[in-house]
């Protein structure tokens, strides 16, 4: 009998997962999920994520990776995003960060059926990065780059304005004749430390862009805006002139002891010194003091258990933040750094897309447009990297001196290559002089990987680097 | 004799010195044990809290069980009551230090709660045993393995005093509430009635 029931049970599963395979292959016409650039992945890297649905009602976007190793075993990275969808046409653009992969799959699901799914393979796995390419025919971009470079041609309208999405960019060329993008696309990317190159003679369309950086160009955030002529040596040379920072490996440095401190027990011994001690006086009082005495002995239990009690933390979580705004041009890729101790086992939230720095430091986290959360044991700290975003410089170069735009005057002024500064009062100019060429241990590890001339500045948990504009010669 | 000079007289007794003496000493080596090391994850209240409950249990049901045949009952009962603030401290810092999802209000409640409650178990078992008195230093051990044992029976924690002494638990609360309540009441008649038997 219940063979029969086995067969009938399997019988029925079987016709529900056809029926639902039925309605995926029906709906998946409508539905067009798209990873990184023209669906050209940088693993380690935030990339950009596109979704578009068409006369659907609202969804849900699920991607679920396995981004643990064979030694480190399964790590889950979990992204859900809500599709509004409706009547006609709607995209949903996010940017998430994407571990190197063992497995990653996806689906856009509502509540009764799933639209669409798909899985992307581990051999697409490549974290080296793009070169995006505004061409006006096929294939005329690869002139520029050798063989083994990621070179993606894509159209002016694939280009976000956001900076996180050019995380895994090395360079965006655009070539005369092709649909020209937003200059917010450009800034987006050359602020995010990308190489944007106007190749050749582009025409009035690139007016906007050639006002705000004139020509031959110049750094713009993280990175470099400029023209050169249409020869692949011209344009090798200027990548090779403006190498990319990569904001995670500079944030890797800033990841301090301060930052990541399990706070102190008290010594044991002091521990069972000072409660002997009070054990011993409240005996006393109860033997010698008579009603006086238990009142007393009552009385210090109080303030004692009291103020004992009061040394438990408000907040289960203690979360320290430092944050890192890579600038030039009057433009600044920031990226927060936050590291979150959990005193008691708890899942630490933060309302923003971040990822683990390292990713190996989380078993399993979930993500989202705006959010993160992960499981944290007790007494378990981690390290979060936000999502890069552009701001206004508020700190940088104005000819040879640095000015300080920031609310709060800058400490720790140190420049590579003339050492410590005094510091810079609020709206103030200083131009900087030679000084004590080690720097500060904060910097350490970051100031030898950046440029000659780059200055840096601290307004507590804020770190503030400011590029330094090119030699002419330098310049392509 | 007002109450707490009663309480006050009854507290500098050897005996419940002794119980104080007994309970502290067993805490300390508690936070000893149990309290880390650097960088080490503080968990000790919850150690440093079983001891307590299951030190405070024996103690209360021994003396419920010694008082069935006295008259000073509720003086006993209350200086037992004390006991619960007066060693608080030694466990104040385990608790504020280890982060445990039980409340505070929990933490200074339930002892006092359960050591009310198993101080009228015993007064039960004291007069229910009256005739045997000699059992009685052997009831508080058989009365935990009695309560371990149901606990286990029951498949539910709620007789446990080593499960429930760092766990929130409103059935817990409910129970010991009660029974703490029956007791008070009892032991305030009692001393109204002026019932020494």
């Amino acid at each position: 009998m219940k063979l029969v029931w086995v067969v009938v049970g399997f019988f029925l599963l079987s016709l529900n997962g056809a029926l639902s395979q039925a309605e995926t292959g029906e709906a998946a016409e409508d539905v067009a999920v798209q990873f990184g650039f023209a669906d050209e992945i940088v693993a380690d890297a935030w990339n950009p994520l596109r979704v578009t649905l068409r006369d659907l009602e609202s969804a849900e976007l699920v991607l679920e990776l396995d981004v643990g190793t064979l030694r480190g075993g399964l790590r889950v990275l979990r992204y859900t995003a809500p599709l509004a969808g409706g009547q006609g046409l709607y995209t949903f653009e996010d940017d998430i960060y994407l571990p190197t992969w063992r497995t990653f799959s996806w689906l856009v699901r509502t509540p009764e059926r799933v639209l669409a799914s798909g899985t992307v393979e581990r051999r697409r796995v490549d974290n080296a990065p793009l070169h995006l390419v505004l061409a006006p025919e096929i294939g005329a971009g690869g002139r520029f780059f050798g063989e083994a470079a990621r070179v993606v041609e894509v159209a002016a309208a694939d280009l976000p304005e956001r900076a996180a999405a050019y995380s895994g960019v090395r360079s965006v060329l655009a070539l005369p004749g092709a649909a020209p993008p937003t200059t917010g696309a450009l800034v987006s990317a050359a602020t995010a430390g990308s190489t944007v190159l106007l190749v050749g003679a582009l025409g009035g369309a690139y007016n906007e862009i050639s006002a705000l950086v004139p020509p031959p160009g110049g750094r713009l955030g993280a990175g470099w805006l400029g023209r050169t002529n249409s020869t692949r040596r011209a344009v090798q040379r200027a990548l090779s002139a403006h190498p990319k920072p990569v904001p995670d490996t500079l944030l890797a440095t800033l990841v301090s002891e301060d930052l990541t401190r399990t706070p102190e027990h008290l010594a044991v011994s002091w521990l069972l010194m000072g409660l002997g001690g009070y054990t011993l006086v409240t005996l006393a009082l109860l033997r010698f003091g008579g009603a006086p005495g238990l009142l007393a002995a009552l009385l210090l239990a109080a303030i004692l258990g009291t103020s004992a009690a009061r040394l438990r933390p408000a907040e289960p979580l203690l979360t320290r933040s430092r944050s890192l705004s890579l600038g030039a041009g009057g433009l600044a890729l920031e990226t927060e750094l936050e590291a979150i101790f959990s005193f008691p086992a708890e899942r630490a939230k933060v309302a923003h897309a971040a990822h683990p720095l390292p990713v190996t430091a989380a078993r399993a986290w979930t993500t989202g447009p705006e959010r993160f959360s992960t499981e944290l044991d007790a007494y378990e700290s981690i390290v979060l990297a936000g999502r890069p975003r552009l701001a206004p410089a508020v700190f940088g170069w104005q000819g040879n001196a640095l000015l300080n735009e920031t609310e709060t005057a800058l400490g720790d002024v140190f420049v590579v290559g003339d050492g410590r500064q005094a510091p810079i009062p609020v709206g103030e100019t200083v131009t900087p002089e030679s000084g004590n060429l080690l720097p500060q241990a904060l910097y350490a590890g970051l100031a030898p990987l950046l440029p000659d001339g780059s200055a840096l500045a601290r307004s507590g948990g804020r770190i503030y680097v400011a590029l330094p504009e090119l030699p002419a010669e330098a310049e392509p | 004799m007002k109450l707490l000079t009663e309480v006050a007289w009854r507290l500098r007794q050897r005996d419940l010195l002794q119980a104080l003496l007994g309970v502290s000493a067993l805490l300390l080596f508690a936070l000893a044990v149990s309290w880390p090391g650097a960088g080490e994850a503080n968990v000790s209240w919850e150690s440093v809290a079983q001891v307590r409950s299951v030190a405070l249990m024996l103690v209360a049901v021994g003396f419920g069980v010694f008082s069935a045949a006295t008259p000073e009952r509720l003086g006993t009962l209350v200086a037992l009551m004390l006991l619960v603030p007066l060693v608080l401290p030694l466990e104040a810092l385990a608790y504020a230090a280890s982060y445990p999802d039980a409340p505070v209000w929990w933490f200074v409640l339930q002892p006092l709660l359960d050591t009310t409650s198993y101080f009228g178990l015993g007064l039960v078992l004291g007069r229910a045993t009256k005739r045997v008195a000699a059992l009685w230093p052997l009831l508080p051990p058989l009365v935990f393995v009695a309560l371990l044992g149901l606990s286990v029976w029951l498949e539910e924690p709620l007789f446990n005093p080593v499960a429930t002494s760092a766990q929130f638990s409103w059935p817990h609360l409910g129970l010991s509430l009660v029974l703490a309540l029956a007791t008070l009441a009892a032991c305030v008649r009692s001393r109204v009635k002026g019932d020494g038997d």
